[in-house]
């Protein structure tokens, strides 16, 4: 009886983490709506979740290659270089389909060659993901001779500046990927591996699990997230640009850790996540609402991840 | 009277700890005389880490006093511990591979030049003075990496010594010792105990604290079932103390059992660390490896289940040769391993113990595709029940399992994809006696149902009255083979020393 009482106590505290954040959101919420009488109305709601829309579909991915244990510093260069080859294949009037796939196929392809190198070679992800991060920003400038790409396909702009049932597309394309990822993390055996391969990759292996397949698969979504990524950018500024995504890493992975994930592997959210990149797009929106400086803002997401990591250390004793 | 009072170093009274409303130690009582080797014994959960923990200054006690040298003390950390002059060795090994032994024995305590640099002379002087003393055989400059686990040991044991420790706790040091290097480590606390220091031992195999041991207290359950001179009691009354009823030494391998059906036939394997092993697996048998630690039985495990590539030689299962690349192509033929290393190679620990169970085996509960929970839930129920898994509960992390109840759910991993062969390496260690007799009669059970068992140990005593037939190792290669009717500790040790050749 005591043991079950022990046992009820851990879930308590993964329980105590998940509301902490919400409770955070919340409180965060509260702060900005009697401080100012624009924050809390359904426009500037729907606005922050927009604004979030690229770092929240980047973050889903490197959520996932967190969990196993690794690191994805390349997204911010994949999302620029995607974006890039789906504008020139528009610019020269090809079919729109030929450029969005192309976009999501070019993510994939990044993915599985950080992956291969990660898992394959057993190289560290932190080194393969920064030389792919510069090998990807290296070509999108040689491609674009380091200017932006302008006069997209206007059918494409429209649609993705259109709103479904007072939702923008940007952000059902967010949902939607978190729909489908969620899915995949529950219910496949591959989702299951994800935390099993960050928990203890040798004990991993030695339960008959091919950890290169689930490493690649990894990589390779945290790609096709990147690019998804670029078409939301690519739709918001109707541009392509070659320096586009610099540091988003670093927004991806704060919005990660402050959604709960470790980076030791292991643990890690979707929804959890989606808060993280919730709770950084209030807190910028919020502060400029309120014409706080932007150097502030910078302070303050500074501040929320430090605070995460601390919450998370010591909820995890 | 107050003879004995001088004599005492170390008394702990009416020490009591409970975490979140768990009594673990219930006003346990302990001393500990100059000049005395004090084994603490009892299961795993039993209080005894919990107690050191007290002691050590990493757990606060919620009530109870502690003397030292008769002063009542206050323990209130780690540093405060250290510098009473209580000095534990852990386990797991505290040391740090790329320096020297010179380096490691003065970590944090360097002696200073004149000018304020680290006087490594006379570091190293003084650690070889320790090392002397001990009778070892390695320099104070050789790097800890260079070194083997017994004589990492002994480093530990040197930087306690260099603290002039008054109680030194030594936390399983055997387990991973071959027998030589016990007979050392013995000979070492012996010398330790005429000096008249005061060792606190703490191990889960009787014979060595009667061997060793002066006195032994047990605790069960957080509770002290008393101390007792190892002189005045019996192993059998020693082991009822501890689990509470009567283990006799059972012999589980009465008949052979195994049938003339060859499952597995391996001829001329070479590997890393093993070369030109053959040898042949019946069904229904339990086929021991015997050997010392380093002899290649665990690397033959490895390749057989795909881990490593052997470089040459034949596998035939079933009459068909094959080729085991992988773990995944391991388990399609039915081979499973049980790996020597629970924590970092059997569980992942930060996963449920219903996903732990069924991760070898996802796809059966697959239906198109998806993963279905209430068929994962059922199953992992039908093992937490079957071997009893404490706490009976299939959401909680396997890290936070007891080791006897952890290695259940790597047995489980592993029975639940059904093999037809299954490697056990070292299943027992670091395991209560409880949970190892429960394991000797699943594996008994196993070979009665038809499945075929290679058992690792290093145990003998486990190896004999377990196995049918003994492959016995030394250096890489088949020393000997034996049946469990010529089965001796003694036989068993001349192979694995390299003594005969068959």
């Amino acid at each position: 009886m005591n043991n079950t009482r022990v046992s009820n106590i851990f879930k308590q505290k993964a329980w105590q983490r998940k509301t902490g954040i919400i409770l955070s959101l919340a409180l965060l919420c509260l702060f900005f709506s009697i401080m100012s009488h624009n924050f809390f109305t359904r426009n500037n709601l729907t606005n922050i979740v927009l604004q979030s829309s690229i770092n929240g579909a980047i973050a889903l991915g490197m959520t996932l290659v967190i969990i196993t244990g690794g690191i994805d510093l390349s997204v911010g260069s994949i999302m620029a270089l995607s974006s890039m080859v789906a504008a020139k294949i528009m610019v020269a009037e090809f079919p729109l389909a030929i450029a969005i796939a192309a976009s999501l196929v070019l993510g994939i392809i990044a993915g599985v060659i950080n992956g291969m190198l990660i898992s394959l070679l057993h190289l560290q992800p932190f080194l393969v993901t920064l030389g792919t991060m510069s090998v990807f920003r290296g070509i999108t400038l040689i491609i674009s001779d380091g200017l932006p790409v302008r006069g997209l396909n206007s059918n494409f702009l429209n649609f993705m500046n259109s709103m479904n049932k007072s939702i923008p597309i940007p952000v059902i394309i967010l949902f939607l990927l978190a729909a489908v990822l969620a899915f995949v993390i529950k219910f496949t055996s591959y989702g299951q591996y994800v935390f099993a391969v960050g928990g203890n990759e040798e004990a991993t292996r030695f339960a008959c699990v091919n950890i290169v397949a689930v490493k690649t698969i990894t990589y390779a979504i945290s790609g096709l997230a990147s690019s998804l990524a670029a078409i939301i950018y690519m739709g918001r500024l109707a541009a392509a640009d070659p320096q586009a995504g610099a540091s988003y890493e670093m927004n991806a992975i704060a919005a990660a850790a402050i959604g709960g994930a470790s980076l030791a592997g292991g643990r890690g959210s979707l929804v959890g996540t989606i808060i993280g990149v919730i709770i950084l797009g209030t807190l910028s929106n919020g502060l400029t609402l309120l014409n706080v400086q932007s150097f502030y803002q910078t302070l303050f997401v500074g501040l929320i991840i430090l605070a995460a990591a601390t919450i998370d250390h010591f909820s995890n004793k | 009277m107050s003879n004995q009072e001088n004599s005492t170093v170390l008394i702990l009274k009416n020490i009591s700890k409970s975490f979140s409303g768990n009594l673990v130690l219930d006003s346990v009582n302990f001393d500990l005389k100059e000049g005395e080797i004090h084994a603490l014994l009892g299961e795993n959960g039993a209080g005894k880490s919990t107690l050191l923990n007290i002691l050590t200054g990493t757990f606060k006690m919620d009530e109870g006093e502690i003397y030292l040298k008769g002063k009542k003390v206050e323990i209130r950390g780690l540093t405060s511990a250290r510098d009473m002059g209580i000095v534990r060795v852990h386990q797991e090994l505290q040391v740090i591979p790329e320096m020297t032994v010179g380096q490691n024995i003065f970590l944090g305590r360097e002696p200073k030049t004149r000018l304020g640099l680290i006087d490594y002379d006379e570091i190293y002087r003084q650690s070889d003075e320790i090392l002397n003393e001990l009778d070892a055989d390695f320099s104070s400059k050789e790097l800890i990496k260079n070194l083997s686990t017994a004589q990492m040991q002994m480093v530990e044991i040197s930087k306690a010594l260099h603290q002039n420790f008054l109680v030194l706790a030594l936390d399983e040091p055997t387990s991973s010792l071959t027998s030589n290097e016990i007979d050392k480590l013995m000979s070492t606390m012996d010398q330790l105990r005429k000096q008249g220091k005061s060792i606190i031992y703490i191990s889960h195999r009787i014979e060595e604290v009667f061997r060793i041991a002066d006195r032994a207290t047990v605790l069960r359950d957080g509770k002290l079932m008393g101390t007792v001179d190892i002189d005045k009691i019996s192993k059998q009354e020693l082991i009822r103390l501890m689990v509470g009823r009567n283990i006799t030494d059972q012999k589980f391998n009465e008949k052979y059992v195994g049938t003339n059906e060859t499952i597995l036939e391996v001829q001329n394997l070479c590997g890393k660390g093993f070369s030109d092993v053959s040898f042949s697996l019946r069904k229904g048998e339990v086929l021991g490896f015997s050997g010392l630690i380093g002899a290649g039985r665990t690397e033959v495990a490895r390749s057989l289940f795909g881990i490593d590539r052997a470089s040459s030689g034949t596998i035939i299962l079933k009459g068909k040769n094959v080729s085991i690349k992988n773990p995944w192509d391991a388990r399609k033929y039915g081979i499973m391993l049980i790996p020597e290393d629970r924590k970092l190679q059997g569980m992942v620990g930060t996963l449920a113990n219903k996903n732990n169970i069924t991760l070898s085996n996802l796809s059966r509960y697959k239906k198109n595709g998806i993963i279905l929970h209430n068929k994962i839930a059922a199953d992992a129920w039908r093992y937490v029940n079957l071997f009893q898994i404490n706490p009976p509960d299939i959401e909680i992390e396997t890290r936070f399992l007891s080791g006897g109840n952890q290695q259940k759910v790597v047995l489980s991993r592993n029975l639940n994809t059904e093999p037809d062969i299954l490697i056990l390496d070292e299943p027992t260690r670091g395991i209560d006696i409880n949970v190892k007799f429960e394991i000797y009669k699943l594996i008994r059970q196993l070979a009665e149902e038809g499945k075929s068992i290679i058992m690792i140990s290093s145990e003998l005593p486990e190896i004999i009255s377990l196995c049918d037939r003994v492959i016995v190792m030394y250096e890489g290669k088949v020393q000997g083979e034996l049946l469990n009717t010529e089965l001796s500790e003694e036989l068993i040790m001349t192979y694995a020393m390299g003594e005969y050749k068959k």
